[in-house]
């Protein structure tokens, strides 16, 4: 059994507790669900109880973690294998880049571990039959789908044998089949007797994994008990204040391809011959699995990849021959890591940055920046280093300074990713702010009921092509708990 | 049984990275120590091509050898040709005389840079990285020292990837990097950021995903595989060690003749 009792930890450098008082117990073979708002401890409890926090991460930790009654404390990391272990979000941060296949990848800690030859090549077994990924073995770590990778880094954890592991939003960044992939296989890892901390925003994924739900709020355990007990976090974006928007009439193309067809480098065939029009105004989800596609045809429209053939037309030019500086007068991109484009001081500087380029005239710079900085609920943190934000609020600072260059199209690559659900309505809100002032929205997305609730159209790629191009079966929102 | 040890396309690539170490070095030093002509030349048709013929990478380390190579020979040449003082003048440019002297000594480097870049492109070509620090490693370096060196060469491509995704980053924000070269160096401060930041970010998980991987455990490790050594292959390393430290000991002290 994994025990914390009575636990607070302070990062080094900061004066304020991360966790409070946080007590909890998870049994051998036990799926503990973690949810709450981001910035609430949910990273935080995993480090510690994995014991990274304070090991490796230092810190000071008051109260006790223990795993079978020994305490972690004063173990150092390479002491903690075989008792815990701890799964991150970002699969390709975990990876060690050293491994040519996946079977090196999966034998790395056991190797570490100083294991003769024969037992860390039955432990990589183990652990990758016990995830059902045997047939990746050969297989190159870089090059799998987001969900194998995924899987891969946690069967790299249970070579290592740990009795609990804790899971950082494993699914996070997976499409619908890649997080049903690793679903799967966390409820075989709980039925061979690990126990599981598993912190996830979806608390429908928690539904079906956890025996108990644990919610968090201000480093404090808030509730916890059954899933169906803990309804968790409240959307509490003003979603009753969704402008009105009707299916605009269809007057002006904003985006149009004819024949799209894109190839990489090494000759793969990204795109395959992409008839698509969007109008002015309309609001668009892509969607597909990871690979399908999305992200490459959306850089085909800014000018970042040119066609191999066909054609792209944004707002009735065509891109062949434009700059993408350009072309970004036209079409705002948001990237999917919003750390590829932050690099200002401040808050402030950093969302003016694009509108400088292509913006607004001089004198309404400001009030574009102020105006974006507010509808993300980043106006109090204009002044703040971007980086001293957590990673959904930057995130959200990405998206305002695509929304501080007032360009008639905006394009969102995955904006939800890793938002909880109070910052996803905010999303959803400035989505409906968009449509209802005439603007063109189109979103990269996994994420189903934030299609539901912002989308009026749904655009579905497999393997470049586009396969299915229908109108949003509305999802409704989740029923915040007040009303329940 | 599932092999543990890396397919290798050739018996060169299999041969132990020392081997094919010694052979690179031994190459680049006798060329720089010789000069002229013919020992550069005996290196390259006696050590170096049957290397790369053996390996099957001709083709490519000749292109990358010779990508290598012209730049600074084309500087060179220029220099010597229409600098090098000399008797036998080929032709006048307005105040330089081109001389047969000066062809002869930017020929003489241009061979040497060649057979240089050979060698070094042939044992790049034919060595995993973590083939050699496999072996390093076996060979008693520090299990945290051979990791950082293979992450290091790992980390060239993956640092050039997030150059380029945070230059479309920017530029998809109107950042012009495709106009004026003001506007061009205008545009570096906004990479620059990102990248550090980025390399910082990712260097910070990984080391932290790598600690709960247990590498800062001491002691030895039992690897899955190391490259094969033998005994054939040591004597092979350290004959050409030997005629290496011969060369430049004869050569230092006039014992072997000068060869063109």
């Amino acid at each position: 059994m994994l025990e914390l009792d009575d636990v607070t930890y302070r990062y080094p450098g900061y004066a304020r507790h991360a966790l409070d008082g946080v007590d909890l117990a998870i049994r051998d073979g036990e799926v503990v669900g973690l949810t709450g708002p981001n910035g609430s401890g949910k990273s935080t409890l995993c480090l510690v109880a994995s014991g990274l926090a304070p090991a490796a991460v230092g810190g000071e930790l008051g109260g006790e973690v223990r795993v079978d009654g020994a305490t972690l404390r004063g173990l150092r990391p390479h002491q903690l294998a075989g008792r815990t272990g701890l799964v991150f979000a970002n699969a390709e941060a975990q990876r060690t880049r050293v491994a040519a296949t996946v079977f090196e990848e999966v034998a790395f800690g056991a190797v570490n571990l100083g294991l003769p030859v024969a037992e860390t090549v039955a432990r990589t077994r183990a652990a990758l039959t016990a995830l059902g990924i045997d047939e990746l073995a050969e297989r190159h770590p870089a090059r799998l789908s987001g969900g194998q990778a995924q899987l891969v880094a946690i069967a790299s954890m249970l070579a290592m044998r740990p009795r609990h592991v804790a899971l950082d939003e494993p699914v996070a960044e997976l499409d619908g089949p890649g997080r049903r992939l690793v679903a799967d296989a966390l409820r075989a890892l709980s039925a061979t007797g690990t126990g599981l901390l598993v912190a996830e925003h979806d608390l429908d994924l928690l539904a079906t994994l956890a025996s108990q739900v644990v919610e968090m709020r201000d480093g404090r355990i808030e509730r916890m008990g059954p899933p169906a007990e803990v309804p968790g976090p409240s959307a509490e974006a003003p979603r009753d204040a969704l402008p009105p928007v009707a299916d605009n009439p269809a007057t002006e193309v904003a985006i149009r391809c004819e024949g799209l067809a894109y190839d990489y480098p090494d000759g793969t065939r990204a795109l395959d011959g992409i008839d698509l029009s969007i109008q002015a105004g309309e609001r668009v989800a892509i969607v597909g699995r990871n690979g399908s596609g999305k992200t490459t045809l959306v850089r085909t429209w800014n000018g970042l990849l040119r066609p191999t053939s066909g054609t792209v037309e944004i707002a009735g030019q065509s891109t062949a021959g434009q700059h993408v500086a350009a072309l970004a007068r036209s079409l705002g991109l948001t990237f999917q890591d919003p750390d590829h484009q932050i690099f200002a001081r401040t808050c402030r500087d950093e969302v003016a940055f694009g509108a400088r380029n292509v913006g607004p005239a001089r004198g309404d710079l400001d009030a574009a920046v102020n105006e974006a900085l507010e509808a993300v609920g980043l106006a109090r943190e204009a002044g703040t280093n971007p980086y001293d934000l957590g990673p959904s609020r930057r995130r959200l600072l990405a998206l305002a300074s695509v929304l501080a260059m007032r360009t008639p199209i905006v394009v969102l690559d995955e904006p939800t990713m890793g938002l909880d659900p109070n910052e996803r309505a905010r999303v959803e809100v400035i989505v409906a702010a968009l449509a209802a002032a005439g603007r063109t929205v189109v979103a990269i997305t996994h994420d189903e009921q934030f299609v539901g609730a912002a989308f009026q159209r749904v655009v579905r790629l497999t393997s470049g092509r586009v396969i299915a191009d229908s109108r949003v079966a509305t999802v409704e929102p989740k029923t915040p708990p007040a009303a329940r | 049984m599932r092999r543990l040890e890396p397919p290798a396309p050739s018996a060169y690539h299999r041969l132990n990275p020392l081997s094919k170490a010694a052979a690179a070095i031994v190459a680049t030093l006798g060329t720089l120590v010789a000069g002229g002509f013919a020992v550069p030349m005996l290196i390259l048709s006696g050590l170096v091509l049957p290397g790369a013929v053996a390996a099957g990478v001709t083709g490519r380390a000749v292109r990358w050898a010779i990508v290598v190579t012209i730049p600074i020979a084309i500087s060179v040449a220029i220099v010597s040709i229409l600098g090098r003082a000399g008797s036998n003048v080929l032709f006048v440019i307005g105040p330089f005389d081109a001389t047969l002297e000066g062809v002869e000594f930017a020929a003489a480097v241009a061979l040497r840079l060649f057979v240089v870049a050979l060698a070094l492109a042939v044992f790049g070509l034919t060595t995993e990285p973590r083939a050699l620090v496999a072996d390093l490693e076996r060979r008693g370096v520090s299990p945290r020292l051979t990791f950082a060196a293979a992450a290091t060469l790992d980390a060239v491509p993956a640092m050039a990837d997030r150059a380029r995704t945070i230059q479309e980053a920017q530029r998809a924000r109107g950042l012009d990097t495709e106009g004026s070269v003001g506007a061009r160096l205008r545009g570096v401060l906004p990479l620059v950021g990102p990248a550090i930041l980025v390399g910082l970010h990712d260097v910070e998980a990984r080391s932290l995903a790598l600690e709960a991987r247990a590498l800062d455990r001491p002691g030895p490790r039992h690897l899955l595989w190391a490259p094969a050594d033998s005994g054939r292959q040591r004597a092979v390393r350290w004959l050409l060690v030997g005629a290496l430290v011969a060369f430049g000991v004869g050569t230092v002290t006039g014992f072997l003749p000068r060869l063109p």
